[in-house]
């Protein structure tokens, strides 16, 4: 059974008295353990799918099945509950909560499900993405390749099924993007979880299995053999 | 799981200790609390105290007092109750010495008479008076100068009371129960209550006063008072010393209204900062929220995390805040504890419990609605910051806001009516502020050409952020409004009060001077080098009807005071300057015969005698003149300022109608104390005079002022501190609006020196602004204050008008820099980092 399953999802904004589609009828699957890219250009739409697939916002029209979850079914709670139980997320911006250290922001997940054992866990996944030093670091005491691992290190310490990463190296410079990319595909091969991968870039998407090109609104497959 | 929840909602509140809007909540309602509490806590003591020191006027805490005798059922349960209790039985009768007879009021009381207070004695005519807690012994009395006079009896002689003869003991100078008539032309005489049935005089049908003084604790007392109340007769009165109306009171009553206002004002000032930094924290939480729903949080989840952070910052600024205003309370008392009786009331609780979840309720309140848009922040914001939540409907919390506003209102004023038109006019001034700085903005811009150029570049640049330079506009207007009114309506409270009792003020009054002597008595005075105050005529008469009625047929179980005994009437021709006629019109205009031909008798009638007897305008009143009766109308209702140490009259008539009656003239003047013997020369050379000194009351009222000008200069401290407060929320309120045309001020180029002058320009187009509004509303508030709160004559302040504009220039200025110190000098990357 797909873990994403995506059935002619149409999206389209109402701005005033101009209606603008922005997804139109995309269908998509995919398997459990599988990397898939999303690229396409500035505006096509990828950051909005992105958004559909993560239950962060609602289609217009058609399905989307996560882990065997109707989102269109389920109302805000409902999909808050899927991602909770089974998605994490990396973002371009990183999310980190500024008033917190680096292991609080790791432990945030883990202790929206009360989870006894978060500090450590989250101690663990600092260490594993190098940052075992930097543990109460504020978000503004580290380089932007340093938040990104806290970010990764948050994405993965709650044992997600899927893992949605958008743009996760667009902040960074080349070589630190490239370190962090080593990271998280490193950390995605030990766990077997799904990637699905928002990028522009190339050369990123072709790390990944599979890479979907997002154009005007509609999705074209590429097959690519790593 | 909820437990869960509170923990890491506390973790999360103490990593937000850190921001400057979580300092600035706390502040905030620290301040409230400080304020409520200390201003409570302080006022509770001081009124209670004063109740206590005032219960030294009525020579108990509570009396209950009839014309026929008293159950014996009360005495018996109060005692046991733990409360002691004296007796007392109040006549008049002959006094008998030396060949002269006098009518006198003789009380005569128990052993244990007074329970509260002291009886002031001498022993030697206008010889210095001692306070003793005493009462006369069986068989001897004391009794007051001026029936000494009469009788030419002293200290040591025999007087004759019916068929019992007594030795004068002592001199009477003050009887511990001062609540009877000041101006009675018959003196007092003090007598032990066992010795009333050896003089025979209370055969049946005498008027006889029974009066019963009960005191203790004040828990005791309160449950004894509520026991009694619905027990009494209707011929049987109570009274505690809130019922008592006199110059003490009155002067307490106003101070404690103004420390009460002046809370109340930096309450406001405190809420108005909660809700604007609780505005912003909410917005500086969009993010976080966001995260948590992305993060798989649901919106209950959320909610309640913000919540109990909100509830846990409430509690901390109210915990903190209550018991710092605890504390500083006793600073306050101790500034004033000499003044204060030794037996002061201890501390209480209560009142600091109440202003602790009073400051917190605010914040709640206040803030929930802003809080509450958190939870529905939508997950994809993480995505899109752009997208912000809608708007909470703020109608309940508006509605639930305003009344804890009232309530706290009430608890601090203790008046609805004041309490109501300060909540309401804050939201009404708030709303007129919003709209009065769009068009005052509109209209400056349209006239800019005619402006400087700095001025139009911060013109321009409230123009551009209408929304936020409306919001400013308004909270500094309120700021200013209330610190003029507080500091200006304290000059001229203080001023009013000085003006009620400025050195010089009368300490004696001069009763029963005959008209052939009232020149004399003038000339004796100038003589002695004193001032001479108006002479006001004086005729004794009891009202006896109202519209045809008989008072006793319209009152028949409780008729009021002023009807069951003579009052003190006078004529005047015009209306005295300390007067003002309330309704009606002054007698001037008006005709002397009606329809038939037949004169009309007008009288003046004050206020409040009226309200209490139903009487209005036009309605005809007939007053027993020493057995001629008189048939008047009413003119007009005046008010009167009681409080002013001046003779005071509850009826004024026409000249020509009372002069044909027999009168004499009361006068008042100021003795100072060393030349108090000459009161012995002028009492020989006036027989008939009476002179009556009410030093003791002067100085009781001059102390009561001193006490509360400390009181009101803390509280004004603490009212500034508040409106900093609310300045700084209101300018971090656009922080983040500023660094971001900072930043990209400062990535195209322009200098630190550039960035100050658009700044200064924008904040001096502010002061200008909200000193503009805050000046109009200012005079308009005030004049409503002083019209129909205070009492006090209005006239526009000047040295407003010059102060508070450089005032508002500077503050704003100045918190401006400090509030953007970091604007001016980051970099564009950090500023820029900031807002994210």
């Amino acid at each position: 059974m797909a873990i994403i399953d995506v059935q002619h999802v149409f999206k389209a904004l109402q701005l005033a008295d101009q209606k603008i589609d922005i997804l139109n009828g995309i269908n998509l699957r995919v398997e459990a353990g599988e990397s898939i890219a999303i690229v396409g250009k500035s505006g096509s739409g990828k950051s909005t799918l992105l958004s559909l697939l993560a239950g962060l916002d609602v289609a217009s029209a058609g399905h989307i099945l996560l882990h065997g979850n109707d989102l269109s079914a389920l109302n805000e709670d409902g999909r808050a509950k899927v991602r909770h139980d089974h998605v994490g997320f990396i973002f371009q911006n990183f999310q980190l909560l500024p008033h917190l250290s680096a292991l609080d922001n790791v432990m945030l997940p883990l202790e929206l499900s009360f989870q006894a054992d978060a500090k450590e866990i989250a101690t663990q996944w600092l260490a594993k993405v190098g940052l075992a030093e930097r543990l109460d670091h504020q978000p503004n005491q580290l380089s932007g390749g340093e938040q990104q691992r806290v970010a990764i290190a948050r994405a993965f310490a709650c044992n997600p099924n899927i893992l949605f990463a958008d743009e996760p190296t667009g902040n960074l410079d080349e070589h630190t993007g490239q370190s962090i990319i080593d990271l998280l595909f490193e950390l995605n091969n030990q766990h077997n979880i799904t990637l699905v991968l928002v990028t522009h870039d190339d050369d990123l998407a072709k790390l990944c299995k599979r890479q979907v090109h997002l154009e005007e609104g509609v999705l074209r497959e590429e097959a690519v053999a790593l | 799981m909820k437990l869960g929840i509170v923990r890491l909602a506390f973790k999360h509140w103490r990593k937000d200790l850190r921001s400057n809007e979580t300092k600035l909540l706390i502040v905030a309602t620290l301040l409230a609390a400080v304020s409520m509490s200390m201003i409570s806590s302080f006022s509770d003591r001081l009124s209670r105290t004063m109740h206590y020191r005032a219960s030294e006027l009525i020579a108990g805490d509570l009396t209950v007092w009839s014309s026929r005798a008293i159950a014996n059922e009360y005495s018996q349960y109060a005692s046991e109750q733990g409360l002691a209790v004296s007796h007392a039985l109040g006549f008049s009768t002959m006094a008998y010495a030396h060949d002269e007879l006098q009518l006198v009021r003789v009380r005569a009381v128990e052993e244990n008479y007074p329970l509260k207070g002291f009886n002031q004695v001498a022993t030697e005519i206008y010889g210095q008076g001692k306070l003793i807690k005493a009462s006369p012994p069986s068989g001897k009395v004391w009794v007051e100068e001026r029936i000494l006079q009469k009788l030419n009896a002293s200290i040591g002689d025999s007087v004759e009371i019916g068929n019992a003869k007594f030795l004068i003991e002592k001199i009477l100078q003050q009887d511990a129960d001062r609540s009877g008539s000041l101006f009675s032309p018959f003196g007092r005489i003090l007598m032990n209550k066992s010795d009333v049935d050896s003089t025979g005089v209370l055969g049946q049908g005498s008027r006889i006063f029974h009066k019963v003084y009960f005191s203790g604790d004040e828990g005791r007392l309160n449950n004894f008072a509520d026991w009694l109340e619905p027990q009494l007769e209707k011929s049987e009165k109570m009274a505690g010393i809130k019922d008592s109306q006199n110059n003490v009171s009155n002067a307490l009553g106003k101070a404690q209204q103004y420390l009460s206002l002046a809370s109340l004002i930096s309450v406001l000032l405190a809420t108005v900062a909660i809700a604007l930094c609780a505005q912003r924290y909410s917005e500086r939480h969009f993010n976080s929220a966001a995260l948590f729903r992305c993060l798989g949080a649901s919106s209950q989840f959320v909610r309640r995390v913000f919540v109990y952070k909100l509830v846990f910052t409430a509690f901390l600024g109210a915990i903190l805040g209550a018991l710092i205003g605890f504390v500083l309370h006793y600073l306050l008392l101790a500034f004033v504890a000499e003044l204060l009786p030794k037996d002061l009331m201890a501390a209480r609780l209560l009142p600091v419990v109440v202003s602790m979840f009073s400051a917190a309720m605010v914040l709640v309140l206040v803030a929930l609605a802003p809080i509450l848009k958190l939870n529905q922040v939508s997950p994809i914001r993480v995505l899109r910051r752009e997208l912000n939540p809608s708007s909470v409907k703020p109608n309940v919390f508006f509605v639930l806001a305003l009344g804890i506003m009232v309530s706290l209102a009430y608890l601090l004023t203790g008046s609805l009516k004041l309490s109501i038109i300060f909540v309401v006019g804050l939201g009404l001034l708030l709303l007129v502020y919003g709209v009065l700085s769009s068009a005052l903005l509109a209209l400056l811009i349209k006239l800019k050409k005619i402006f400087p150029s700095f001025f139009v570049v911060g013109l321009t640049q409230l123009n551009r952020h209408q929304y936020y330079a409306r919001s400013q506009i308004a909270a500094f207007a309120f700021i200013f409004t209330s610190v003029a009114l507080i500091w200006i309506v304290r000059g001229d409270l203080f001023d009013n009060w000085q003006a009620q009792v400025p050195d010089g003020t009368p300490n004696h009054f001069a009763i029963n001077i005959l008209p052939d002597k009232k020149d004399d008595f003038a000339h004796a005075m100038t003589q002695q080098g004193l001032a001479v105050s108006e002479f006001y005529p004086m005729v004794r008469g009891r009202l006896s009807h109202i519209n045809g009625i008989v008072v006793d047929e319209l009152f028949p179980d409780d008729a009021p005071e002023a009807v069951q005994r003579e009052l003190n009437l006078t004529w005047s021709e015009t209306l005295r300057a300390d007067e003002a006629v309330t309704t009606g019109e002054w007698f001037n205009d008006l005709e002397n015969v009606d329809v038939n031909g037949k004169a009309i008798h007008w009288i003046s009638m004050e206020e409040n005698l009226a309200k209490r007897l139903n009487i209005g305008l036009n309605d005809t009143v007939r007053f027993n003149l020493a057995g001629q009766e008189i048939e008047t109308q009413v003119a007009n209702l005046r008010s009167v300022k009681w409080e002013n140490f001046r003779p005071n009259f509850y009826v004024v008539f026409t000249p020509e109608v009372l002069s044909q009656y027999h009168h004499t003239f009361i006068n008042s003047f100021y003795l100072p104390a060393e030349q108090s013997k000459w009161l012995i020369s002028l009492n020989k050379q006036f027989k008939a005079v009476t002179i009556i000194e009410i030093q003791q009351i002067l100085t009781q009222v001059r102390e009561i002022l001193s006490q509360t000008s400390i009181a009101v200069e803390a509280i004004l401290l603490l009212v500034l501190l508040c409106a900093m407060v609310l300045m700084f929320a209101t300018l971090l309120s656009t922080l983040n609006l500023r660094k971001h045309e900072a930043a990209l001020y400062r990535t195209f180029g322009a200098s630190e020196k550039m960035l100050k002058r658009r700044i200064r320009s924008e904040y001096i187009c502010l002061a200008v602004i909200s000193s503009l509004l805050a000046l109009i509303s200012f005079e308009l508030i005030s004049l409503a204050l002083y019209e129909f709160i205070f009492n006090v004559h209005w006239q526009p302040h000047l040295i407003i008008w010059i102060s508070l504009p450089i005032l508002a220039l500077v503050s704003i200025l100045l918190s401006g820099f400090v509030a953007n110190r970091d604007v001016l000098t980051a970099s564009p990357r950090q500023l820029l980092q900031d807002i994210s």
